[in-house]
This record gives C-alpha cells, structure tokens and sequence, in this order.
C-alpha cells in the first residue's frame, strides 16, 4: 500500500512495532494480495516432489508453526530429518534462520525445505513451471505484482512476506506488560527467577537473541550435529545452536534443536542439573550453577506458560483460505 | 581448451559521445592437454565490470553481475551500454559475486537462484563451478563465500590499450594445474579451503 504525502511517495510498513519492542529487520510494503499468495504457497502440498508435503505438515498453526510430539520431523516419504522444527514466530525479528544460523535472509529460507532430500525433495525449476501451470497461481501473481508470471524472486518474496507476518505480541505476559491484567504470586516469583536466571540468553520481549549458544547438551550420537560450526568453521561454534524464542513455549514441545526433551520440566532439570559447567564450549551465562528449588521450577514454569498467544495460535487469517 | 574473454570496442558511430562496449567469451581448447581434460561443466560469474579511462576518470557497469556459463554462448556476451567515448586504459572486475548480492533476499536475473549458484543452506552463491576429468582424476570445485574470512569474490585490473580488441583468456587448465587434484579435487563447502583455491584465479586469467 502506498499514499502520497508531501508530494512524495509513502510505503505502509506491513509491521507496526509492539510498544516496546525493538524494529524488525525485515518490514515489507504493506500488501493483501503477498499475504494470500504466501499463504497459498505455505499450504500447498504440490510445492513438494510427489506432492506429498506441505510447510503446514511440519509448521502447524495451532502450535505455534512448530510440529509436536515430533523430536524431528518426517518429510517426503516419511523421510526423517535430523532437528526439530522450529517454531516460526516473529521471524521479521531473526536476523539468520535455521538452528545453525546458515541462512542469512528471511527471503532465502525457502529454498531449504523445497529443495532438501528428506523435507520436500523438489528443485525451484519444477516449482516456478508448477506455479506457471496453474491457474489460480497466475490471479494470485498477477494480484500481487501485476505480472502473472512466477519468477523465484517474486516467489520467495511473497512466502517471505507470509511467514514475516506470523506475528505474536499479546500473550498474558503482554497483556500483564500493558496493564491489562494481573499476574498471580505464582507467576510474579516465575518471572522474578526468569529475569535472573534466563533472561540474559531468551530476552524479553522476543525472548531469543540473534545469537547461537552451547547450552550443556551432549552431543546427540544419532546425528552427530556440531551445528554452528558447520556454517561458520570457527571452533569455538562446536555445538552450538540457536537461542530461540520461548514464546508460546508450552504448545511447542518438544525441546532443543533435536526434540530431546519433551516437558518443560525436563529443560529445566537440564539446566539445573546436567550441565557440566567446565564443558569446553559452554555459554558464558551457564558457567554459575542455576539452583532451583522444586516449587521454584513450578513458578518458573507457570511464568513461562504466560508467554503463550492465544489470538496468535487461533488466528483465523494464518490458516488456509478455504 | 581455452576460455577466452574478448572485449570488442564497437567504434563511436554516434554523436553523443557514446559508445557500447561488448564483452564476449570465446570457449575454445587451448593445446596439446587439451584431450585429456574434459570440461563438464564450466560456470563462473564476473561482476563489478569497469572500465578507466586515459583521462583517469572511469565507468561502472550498474548492477554488474554476470553469470558466464560455458554452455550457453548468450552469457558469453556482456554489452556495456553508453560508455563515455574516451580511449581506454584499464578494464577491472571481480571474479565472483559482491557481500551485497549475498546478503540481500531474492535476487532475479543472473543472480536467480534457480540457476544453481546458490546454496541455501548456507546462504549465499557458488561464484565458480568446474567439474570434469583431468586425465583418470575427477574433479568437482564449488566455490563461495563471501562473509569475512570466508571471502572468495576476487577483483582483477588489466591495462589495455585503447580502441583495440581485447582478449582475457580464462584457461581453467590453468586453474587446475595450480592444485593438486591427487589431494585436492572436490570442495563444495565455504571456509578456508575454498579461499586458499581462489589463489589459482590469477593464473587462470591473462590478456593476450
């Protein structure tokens, strides 16, 4: 959307910031139409080689675009991956994706699933002609750029803009930020022992940093995932993965860039118990022993719960267009 | 076998002090090696395209990237459009893609990523692509990177005399004969092994 103002040609940010948040990196031009195409593609199961897989099969709306009881995911011929699926929540925030922070550009990250052997096993060449063929595909393009035509550009612009607005802001922790509600004693201890103990790493309000972190997990001997060392090569980046938000944190399970845990009770017994705190590569902020008592670990979850986004897990205009 | 990169100078035929100036790739063997080395498949792109002038002053192709691929005799071409008419002195471009195209979205053009010199998984585009057979040895190099010490994008400047045809061949023999393809023969990844082979682009290319 666009307006005139002064003489000069205004853009409509798609994103309005949250009071209090920091700008998003990415901001697309305000536009219905790169919304419904983005959200067709996100739910199309013909983006995959047999057309077998779509991106709702392992990012389900309901939980946070993440896929539960799934430690990875199954792709294309019930193929197995080797990580859990992220949940995809406030991504215009993200300045790198994936758990290895290897993709650098929100508009890039498509091409991972579409193209990966276990995930979607397909090529951008069949999914450009796909797209071409179709019929409703060429309205929704020409709807979105006047051009009928699908090119990769305009495609993955268009997915970018979809996932870029699946955007939570008003959970019961926002809610209480904004006065609207209260916390219960419960919850009051539970961010108290947050803000000590965790905030550092998952920062209010998106509660992530951009950031990679060894957490004290051992390496997985399944998949034997160095993770951010395989895209930076420095050695100091062994094992170390993403700092991920924990908004809606109670409908993601389970936990960690494997999917090892599936309460939040066993992260936190992690952190309490199993870290060993002279591990060659662990995080800075894990080197002081957290102590948590058994009822604290009870708060701390009950705050944790309050991250969860009501109007963002049910909203009507992420899922398909019927 | 040799790959040759022609600047052609379309003489000033018009009065504005314009001209056009063409680059072309001519992708013949070179010597007696040559049928012992067999090409599969040849692809490279050559960005930030300029041209100084005796005068000093100089032009900059604007969104100078270019996809050369030795089986498409079209991206052999590159056509510089109104270049100021003044003798030339020195022609400059880099071997491989700018930190600005690789950080930047969706790109279309040479630059699309349908073309298969991106990697998505670690973003950012494959800058030079030789697979083939040097005698019994396979050899498979993807070269990228461009972030910090990861950086494979290299930028060569060559005088030229003016208002004459300039040839710039790139000889991937002699890309090849710079590594040692018993040890060194398939690298796919970014990182320091892909930047030390960089260091073989500077005998590849030479002006005849």
């Amino acid at each position: 959307m666009y307006s005139i103002k002064n003489g000069k040609v205004q853009r409509t940010a798609s994103i309005q910031t949250p009071k209090g948040w920091p700008e998003p990196h990415y901001n697309p031009t305000e536009s219905n139409s790169k919304f419904e195409l983005g959200k067709k593609l996100f739910y199309d199961p013909k983006l995959s080689r047999d057309g077998s897989i779509s991106c709702a099969n392992c990012h389900l709306s309901y939980t946070a675009f993440t896929h539960v009881d799934h430690a990875v995911s199954h792709g294309i011929e019930g193929k197995k991956g080797t990580r859990n699926s992220p949940v995809l929540i406030n991504l215009a925030w993200n300045n790198s994706f994936h758990w290895d922070g290897g993709v650098n550009h929100l508009e890039m990250q498509m091409i991972n699933p579409i193209q990966h052997p276990v995930e979607m096993d397909n090529s951008l060449e069949n999914v450009i002609a796909y797209l071409n063929s179709n019929h409703e595909y060429k309205k929704l393009f020409y709807a979105a750029y006047s051009d009928s035509t699908a090119n990769s550009k305009s495609m993955l612009q268009a997915f970018a803009y979809f996932t870029s607005q699946l955007i939570s802001s008003n959970s019961k922790y926002d809610q209480y930020k904004n006065k609207e509600l209260k916390f219960s004693k419960q919850e009051k201890n539970g961010m108290k022992l947050f803000k000590k103990n965790c905030n550092s790493c998952h920062t209010a309000p998106l509660f992530n940093s951009n950031l990679f972190a060894n957490n004290g997990l051992s390496i997985d001997t399944n998949y034997n995932d160095v993770g951010r060392y395989a895209i930076s090569k420095i050695g100091s980046d062994s094992l170390q993965f993403r700092v991920p938000t924990l908004r809606n944190i109670e409908h993601s399970y389970p936990y960690m860039h494997d999917g090892r845990f599936k309460k939040l009770r066993d992260v936190i017994d992690h952190y309490t118990n199993d870290i060993d705190l002279n591990g060659p590569y662990l995080s800075g902020e894990l080197r002081k022993k957290i102590v948590l008592s058994d009822d604290e670990k009870k708060d701390l979850i009950a705050f944790l719960k309050t991250l969860t986004d009501k109007e963002f897990l049910y909203n009507k205009r992420f899922r398909p267009t019927r | 076998m040799k790959f040759v990169l022609i600047l052609i100078l379309l003489g000033a035929t018009n009065t504005f002090a314009q001209k056009d100036v063409s680059i072309s790739l001519d992708l013949s063997p070179k010597n007696s090696l040559a049928e012992e080395l067999e090409i599969d498949v040849f692809k490279f792109y050559i960005s930030s395209v300029s041209l100084q002038f005796e005068d000093g002053s100089s032009y900059q192709e604007s969104n100078s990237y270019h996809l050369i691929n030795k089986e498409d005799s079209n991206s052999q071409l590159i056509l510089l459009s109104s270049v100021p008419n003044k003798p030339i002195s020195q022609i400059s471009f880099t071997l491989g893609t700018d930190s600005i195209a690789n950080v930047s979205g969706a790109m279309d053009g040479d630059l699309d990523p349908i073309l298969g010199m991106y990697w998505a998984w670690n973003s950012g585009y494959i800058n030079f692509k030789l697979e083939g057979k040097k005698g019994a040895q396979a050899f498979e190099f993807h070269i990228g990177g461009y972030n910090g010490v990861q950086a494979t994008a290299k930028t060569f400047s060559y005088s030229i005399d003016a208002d004459q045809d300039i040839k710039i061949n790139i000889d991937p023999l002699a890309f090849l004969n710079s590594i040692d393809l018993t040890t060194t023969h398939s690298l796919m990844i970014p990182g320091a092994e892909a930047v030390l082979l960089t260091d073989g682009y500077q005998n590849m290319i030479s002006i005849e």
